[in-house]
């Protein structure tokens, strides 16, 4: 599957990357934790809110254009095509 | 000793200092009551808030004609209304234009440092004031005056 | 005065040259607040809805709010009022920056300006010395040029607000420019001003504002900035990428419109012009409007290359209207052009979304090359340029472009082409992939536009909440409330976007304590709905047309992304909407309503 991070989610703090190419996953969570032992605590912290139940306040993680809060959440399960997108949260106009 | 710190490329020209400033003074909201200003400068994009930076041989202290100007125990130059005549003496010495006058105030004002505690320093929202001791700044801030000096001299002369 | 505003309107006759300073309109200060909603009350109870836009009877009014000038959240906000020549409806243009401030600071709450003069002139302002100059000099000059030759004629510490050339000859999509970069853009209200040959008002005040409750109003003020620094969006999102950081996200969900919607609203090379790239590329350091904490403003520069330039900007909606909308990924020629109609002060929504629309009226061979004297496609970033700059300067086909994309492309037989909404063109969300959006485009009292009810907040940054961007369920009644909320922002003088961190209870607070009202927050809303009813009032008595979206987007469907095979379920969220404002079916205010709210 395709992962891409977007605002300061690409910085060295964090993804340090735009994109990055990941070997299936069952489901977000998984997804989460495997990025999470990659890129470090900070991602971690920023991903999930405490104790990995649920996505982090300050996240935003999209399924094929779907945030997974309108999918199954943090379960919403993953396929080898999908396209992940993750972002902070963000506004403007 | 603390002292009001500039930090110019944190500076996005917004001038909530100049209203917290004016506010501080007088509950009034007015830019140009207050201690602080932010200037300008278009073609060096950037933009620095101006304020009384307590000299350490302050002119407006030495010409002062009736000694209406005194340096507090905390570093801040401060005016002695009971003395001051309003001769605006200290206003034209000021190299740095940081001595104002307004007419619903009928009096010169600069900085006090808000007796302590500055507000412009408390509320500016990116950092581009600060009320810091004086000793760790010094390299910086020779290294800012420098900067700055070459960056927006052209300018500023022009 | 000591509740916010100073007290004092100014009455502008251009035709005989009378300047009258009056007593602000207490009771109408009090219902309508101030800026777009005291605006709008003074054109509204002064003007006939059925007037030319472009003649004299139309009438344009600055108006500050009771925050504008003060220490509360963002609050350098004034509104430009007339009615617009773009859609016929009542105009309420938004601008910040430093002017607004200033116009208080020299003791007015607002300006009317009445009738035309017959040769050009520019208002001069400094506090009590009020004057009408002549400015046959600065004629056909650009936005900078007079603000520079203004400043040099009156002082350095004048903020001007001015038209181009544009707005002289009668660009349908012209504003109103302040500090050079900060738009009063929508409507065409820069048309109405060069109509009534207006070029400019310089203005600089040293007097006060007055609160009623000082100690309480810096409190809250500070309090609510604290909460704005606090969120992550306006405490750190907003200035490290500025609006463009939108780009992404949007396209994300498959909501970025694509070559005039023909294309769908995914955009493949979205991250080439994204706010990550302009930040990473070409960002000079960060601009803040008057007593901002939030600081979203770019200064920016394309360094070298056919495009290389400085100003201020993109925002997102120019990214989107001059980059995707186009099918341009040079973010170079993207800034370029959005620089230029700041430099000309035009609205870069509808110059964009225009040569969208022109660009496929080429390709299906609509619109005859030699009519535009040279080929318009999707993609070709030079012809997209040149087509801005054409209708900056209007020169050429630029004067049909300059009538915005409905009348031209009516004029080519095609106006359901023309991705507007009462001859304004939407901004940069797709109705068909974001529903409540389209519902907002529909509804909004000055035609296409995002900013009268942000329903993107919800449906795609999930602020307040989270709402499913696909379905409609409760988006009317949602939109109901945000429409109120932002006519209630609007008008008090501050930022539309501090309410992406923070709410009623700050705006309410803020409000109470500068008035000095112990109205309850739910009745300061109830203002917000007074402006919103008032705004409609106005439109149905102008014979606007009816609330609905181009065929596009009601009829076809999404060909990809996310929201594949979407269209825009209108007619149903129409009914709830209607239902909500408690109007009739046609959307026409009830006597019951308007009795409520103190209107008949």
């Amino acid at each position: 599957m395709t992962v891409k991070f977007f605002a300061y989610l690409r910085d060295p703090d964090y993804a340090g990357c735009r994109e990055i190419t990941w070997p299936g996953c069952a489901d977000v969570l998984q997804l989460g934790r495997e990025l999470s032992t990659r890129f470090g605590q900070k991602f971690h912290d920023e991903f999930f809110a405490e104790g990995e139940t649920e996505l982090g306040e300050r996240v935003i993680v999209m399924v094929n254009g779907r945030r997974v809060e309108f999918l199954s959440g943090i379960h919403t399960p993953l396929r080898d095509a999908d396209l992940i997108q993750i972002f902070p949260v963000v506004a403007g106009g | 000793m603390k002292q009001l710190v500039i930090k110019p490329e944190k500076c996005i020209g917004c001038r909530t200092c100049e209203l917290v400033c004016s506010f501080g003074h007088y509950q009034q909201f007015n830019p140009k009551m207050a201690n602080v200003t932010v200037l300008e400068y278009e073609k060096a994009a950037v933009a620095v808030p101006i304020v009384c930076l307590q000299c350490e041989e302050p002119s407006c202290m030495k010409v002062c004609p009736v000694h209406a100007i005194s340096r507090r125990e905390d570093g801040a130059v401060i005016m002695n209304y009971d003395k001051c005549i309003g001769c605006k003496m200290c206003m034209n010495a000021c190299p740095l234009g940081n001595i104002s006058y307004h007419p619903s105030v009928k009096k010169v004002f600069k900085c006090d440092l808000c007796g302590g505690d500055p507000k412009c320093a408390k509320y500016c929202p990116t950092g581009a004031i600060e009320f810091s001791e004086t000793d760790a700044l010094s390299d910086h801030k020779k290294q800012l005056a420098e900067h700055y000096r070459d960056i927006i001299g052209e300018e500023a002369n022009a | 005065m000591n509740n916010g505003y100073v007290g004092t309107i100014l009455r502008v006759n251009l035709k005989t040259g009378t300047i009258l300073k009056e007593p602000l309109n207490d009771k109408n200060a009090d219902e309508y607040v101030g800026a777009r909603g005291l605006g709008t009350k003074y054109y509204c109870d002064e003007c006939d809805p059925k007037c030319d836009p472009l003649g004299p009877d139309n009438k344009l009014i600055f108006m500050t709010g009771p925050l504008t000038g003060t220490a509360a959240t963002s609050a350098g906000r004034y509104n430009a009022v007339a009615k617009s020549p773009l859609t016929g409806t009542i105009g309420a243009a938004n601008s910040g920056g430093h002017f607004g401030p200033e116009l208080k600071y020299a003791g007015y709450d607002g300006i009317i300006f009445e009738d035309v003069s017959d040769h050009p002139v520019y208002l001069y302002i400094s506090d009590d010395t009020v004057e009408l100059r002549d400015a046959t000099h600065l004629w056909g000059k650009d936005v900078f040029e007079t603000t520079d030759a203004l400043n040099e004629e009156c002082g350095s510490n004048f903020r001007i607000a001015c038209i181009s050339a544009a707005g002289e000859t009668g660009c349908l999509f012209a504003g109103i420019m302040n500090d050079k970069h900060r738009a009063a853009g929508r409507g065409g209200i820069g048309a109405v001003m060069g109509v009534k040959k207006l070029k400019a008002v310089a203005v600089k005040g040293t007097k006060s504002i007055f609160v009623a409750h000082p100690e309480k109003f810096f409190e809250v003020c500070m309090d609510a900035r604290a909460k704005l620094k606090a969120h992550p969006v306006t405490g750190a999102g907003l200035s490290a990428y500025g609006t463009m950081i939108l780009v992404n996200i949007v396209n994300g969900v498959g909501g970025m419109p694509v070559a005039n919607g023909r294309d769908g609203a995914c955009y493949a090379d979205a991250d080439d012009i994204s706010g990550e790239s302009l930040t990473a590329k070409h960002l000079i350091r960060n601009k803040g409007c008057f007593g901002c904490s939030i600081g979203c403003g770019r200064l920016t520069e394309i360094k070298s290359g056919p495009y290389k330039s400085q100003g201020e900007g993109p925002e997102y909606e120019a990214g989107w209207s001059f980059g995707a909308d186009c099918k341009i990924n040079d973010l170079g020629a993207v800034c370029d052009a959005n620089f230029m109609c700041n430099q000309y002060g035009i609205d870069p929504i509808t110059m964009g979304s225009t040569i969208a629309c022109a660009m496929e009226l080429y390709e299906m061979g609509a619109i005859p090359e030699e009519d535009i004297g040279f080929p318009l496609r999707f993609g070709d970033a030079a012809a997209m340029v040149k087509a801005t700059e054409m209708t900056c300067k209007g020169e050429g086909f630029g004067k049909i472009m300059g009538l915005g994309s409905y009348r031209m492309a009516e004029k080519y037989g095609h106006p359901e082409l023309s991705m507007s909404v009462k001859k304004q063109e939407m901004p940069a969300y797709d109705g068909r992939a974001i529903q409540g959006i389209g519902l907002e485009y529909a509804t909004s009292n000055r035609g296409g536009c995002h900013v009268r009810g942000y329903m993107i907040s919800p449906e795609v940054l999930g602020i307040p909440l989270a709402m499913d961007p696909l379905v409609t369920e409760g988006k009317p009644a949602l939109l109901k409330t945000f429409q109120d909320l932002t006519a209630l922002c609007d008008a008090t003088g501050i930022c539309l976007f501090t309410t992406f961190g923070m709410g009623l209870p700050e705006i309410a607070g803020m409000y109470r304590e500068a008035v000095g009202s112990d109205e309850s927050d739910e009745e300061v809303l109830l203002k917000g709905e007074r402006i919103w009813n008032l705004e409609k009032q106005f439109n149905v008595a102008a014979g606007v047309e009816k609330d609905t979206l181009p065929p596009r987007l009601l009829r076809e469907k999404l060909p990809n992304g996310p929201a594949e095979g979407k269209v825009n379920e209108l007619h149903t969220m129409l009914k709830e909407y209607y239902a909500a404002r408690g109007w009739d079916e046609e959307g026409i205010p009830t006597k019951e309503k308007l009795t409520a709210l103190k209107l008949n």
